[in-house]
This record gives structure tokens, sequence and C-alpha cells, in this order.
């Protein structure tokens, strides 16, 4: 359904400008939880903005096909507790290069949404 | 009673009072303790400064107290701290002077009291403020004496360790402690199995710091005063403080200076080399980096996992949960080769 004003985009925006504004005039611990606090509202403002751009089911595909590439039946379980299993068993062993550039960009769609401006130039977004 | 003291809340408030007879206990009664200052640190243990006061003197004092017992941190309990820190303080290591360790009697916990050490801790100002310019060009010579120094204690003088997982195998360890926190992540497990079949040579053994970076020392302008922070001590490489110390987690983002964000690794590897310390191994330094930024990545799951979990809850914690993904991007980048 349809909600009132303001969207959910709004609302996280008013609740961070609240948190920017205020945090300064806090001090010692609640002043970093107060910063702290702001930057996880940013998280989810990027997560939600992210959502169609790069859809989750973009990365879960990106992971079942390694699992397959594995050798591993991804079936109901979670994948990443599924490739986590088969990587410790060594099955990628021979591949390791391979893998690599897969979880770089697993990483990569996790990082644009935590701290976007720590990634390196060559994985900043526009792509 | 001191009355212009500050009021905490009620249970640091009592704690003052249980501290106040457990310094007379074994002071005297004429002492009293005053000033009190609660250190403003994100750890799981509360740190109360205050002054041991006499008719003629006053010295700052610290109480390291244990506020939770954590069943599922790798962080060394205060009665295993305590010999470490009294072996490392006899060797003449600039730490803290232990001064008593809380007893049942006390009602206090677990913890101890040590003398206090002025001086700054915030690695933001001891890298860029002016006042700490001597400080810094003094770093690497001071920190390669220090370490080389640390590593000079053999396993036998710290038997309390020889127990501890992280004093076995490294990897192993951090495997059972990453089951533990019930969240599978693939770069994990890809990063445990490159280290596995990357391992070093075996290596001497001896008493290894186990989180030697900039925020656990504490800096005057002339230089380094002490070493903080004995939570993490094992039995291990001591190739690991320095890898440690190099990791990218501790460069500030000053990555053109490895060392701490303050100096070149061949820098600070030659400074140990000349206080003592055995030829640094490059490569294998290099593995305990890589190896670093994994074991950072799991100190992040874990604060997440007491978040998650319902054990303590925090701004922080929960941010440490979505703080794993840089770090997994460090880590993933330099096993590629991409990032030094």
């Amino acid at each position: 359904m349809a909600h009132d004003n303001p969207p959910l985009e709004e609302i996280l925006r008013t609740v961070r400008e609240f948190l920017v504004d205020l945090t300064p005039r806090l001090d010692g611990k609640d002043r970093y939880h107060g910063l702290v606090s702001a930057f996880l509202v940013e998280i989810v403002e990027r997560e939600l903005a992210g959502e169609w751009q790069h859809p989750a089911t973009a990365d879960d595909r990106r992971l079942r096909e390694l699992a397959l590439a594995l050798g591993v039946e991804p079936g109901d379980e979670h994948l990443h507790a599924v490739l986590s299993r088969a990587l410790r068993a060594g099955r990628a062993d021979a591949r390791m290069d391979e893998v690599l550039g897969v979880l770089i960009d697993h990483v990569v769609d996790k990082v644009r949404v935590t701290r976007p401006d720590l990634l390196a130039l060559e994985h900043r977004a526009d792509d | 009673m001191s009355t212009a003291e500050p009021r905490f809340d009620p249970a640091t408030e009592a704690v003052i009072e249980r501290l106040r007879e457990a310094v007379r206990r074994r002071y005297g009664t004429t002492v009293d303790i005053a000033r009190f200052q609660l250190a403003t640190l994100g750890g799981s243990n509360r740190t109360l400064l205050f002054d041991l006061v006499d008719d003629r003197h006053h010295r700052r004092l610290v109480l390291r107290q244990e506020t939770i017992a954590a069943d599922y941190t790798p962080f060394l309990q205060a009665p295993i701290q305590w010999p470490v820190l009294n072996t490392v303080y006899a060797r003449g290591l600039p730490v803290p002077e232990p001064l008593f360790e809380l007893e049942p009697v006390d009602d206090l916990g677990l913890g101890y009291v040590v003398g206090a050490i002025a001086g700054e801790t915030l690695p933001k100002r001891i890298l860029g403020d002016p006042a700490f310019q001597v400080a810094r060009a003094r770093f690497p010579r001071q920190v390669g004496t220090m370490l080389a120094r640390l590593h000079r204690i053999e396993p036998a003088a710290v038997p309390v360790l020889a127990d501890v997982p992280e004093s076995g195998d490294t990897l192993e360890a951090w495997m059972a402690y990453y089951d533990r926190w019930e969240e599978p992540h693939p770069v994990f497990d890809f990063a445990f199995r490159w280290l596995a079949l990357h391992r070093p040579r075996a290596p001497r053994r001896c008493l290894v710091h186990g989180d030697f970076r900039i925020g656990n020392l504490i800096v005057a302008p002339a230089g380094i005063r002490a070493l903080l922070d004995w939570e993490c001590a094992h039995i291990g490489d001591p190739l690991e403080d320095l890898g440690w110390f190099c990791t990218r987690s501790w460069r500030f983002g000053r990555n053109h200076l490895p060392a701490g964000g303050l100096a070149s690794r061949d820098t600070l590897y030659r400074a140990y080399e000349a206080a003592g310390g055995e030829a640094v191994d490059r490569e294998a330094a290099r593995w305990w980096e890589i190896f670093g930024l994994l074991r950072w990545a799991l100190y992040n799951l874990m604060q997440s996992y007491g978040h998650m979990s319902e054990r303590r809850r925090s701004p922080a914690f929960a941010a440490c949960g979505r703080n794993i993904a840089t770090i997994e991007y460090d880590l993933i980048m330099s096993i590629a080769g991409r990032f030094d």
C-alpha cells in the first residue's frame, strides 16, 4: 500500500539530520554513539537506494554460480554457509584466483553500502 | 568523604566505596581516594582513574575492573593478565606499575590496580598533532626496541599463557572462535584456507603482546611512555606483533606508511633488528599482516555477535557488524596482491 508522506527515505534522512545536529553537543560515550548512529542510518539509506541498482539477487546469483562451480548444490541453506564449508574443505584450492575474483565482486557490493568512500577507484560506482 | 566529586551512576558510586575499602585494606586506614574519572573506552572493562591520598602524598592510579563475564570473547581474564603484566614490568618494559590484584574480599569482581601514566592515546592526535612531532620521529626506534625486548621473554617465564588458545595453533584457535559466533563469511573461509596454504615455517616462540598498535601506547611529546592492554597476550611468533602493527587497519588511512601510518616497514624492521630482534623474514611478516586483517574482521564479528545475541548492545557494536565488509575488502584485495 502507499503510505502518506514522508516516505521511508525521507524519514531516515530526518533522523540522520537530527543526529548530525545533536552529536556535537554531546560528549564522551554519547557523542561517539551519536556519530555511529548517524552512520548506521546512512547505511540503511544507501542500502535502500542501492536495492534497485545492485539488487541482492545479483549477489545471490553470483555466489550460487560459484557454489555450483565448486561442485556444491546450494539447496535451501544460506549461501554463505554453503560456500564457507566448501572453501574450508579445500574445494577451491586448485582455482584460488578465480574464486578470489568472485569474492572481490561480492565484497565490493557490500562496501558500496557500508563505506563507498573506501573503495579503490576501479571499484567506484557508475559502472 | 570527598565532597567536590562529580556524582556517577549508582553502580560506579558503589564501586568507588568498595575501592576505598580495598585500598585501605592494603595501604592503611589513614589513606583516602579522590578525583575519580571514568575513562570513556569502548571496551568491556571499567577503567577508573583515581588519586591515592595520604597526609603528604598523592598518586594517580587506575582500577581495571572486568564488568562483563564474556564467555564468548578471546580476551584474557584479569587473573591471567596479572602475572603477565608483572613479568613484563619486572623485565623493564614500559608498562604501568602493577600494584595489587582484586581479591574476593574486595567484592569488586576480577581486576587489578596499576599506577597511572599520563599521556596521549588517541591515534589521530599522535599521528597528526604538531605537539607529537618529536615523538613521531622517535617512534620506529622506540617501537623496534620495545618489541625486541618483549620478544626476549621466553614462554617459560609466562607459564600462565601456556593453555591460552592463541598460544596453540593460531589458525585453529581463530577458526574455533569464528565458528562460535555463528555467522559464516565465505571471505573468512577463503582467507583461512589461503593462510593455511601459505603458512610460514615454524618460528621461534616467545611472549607476544597480541594487540600491539598505536592505540595501545601512551605517548608524550618526547616519545612513547607505556604499552597498555595485555588481554590479547599469548605465546607465539614474534613476527605476529610486527605484522599486527603494520596491518592496514592500523595505518589510519596513511597506507604509504605501513608501520602504523608512521614509517615504512623497512624502517621498523631495521630498528627491530638493530635492537637485537631476530632478522625479519619479510614474507612471513606480510603473512601476519594478512592474518591480522582476518583477525581484526573476526573481532568485529565477535562484537556484532555480542550485539545480535543481546549480551551487550550498543550502536558501536552494531556498526562492527557492517564494518566487517570494509575489512574484508582490505583482506581480499591484499591476498590478491592489489593492496600493499
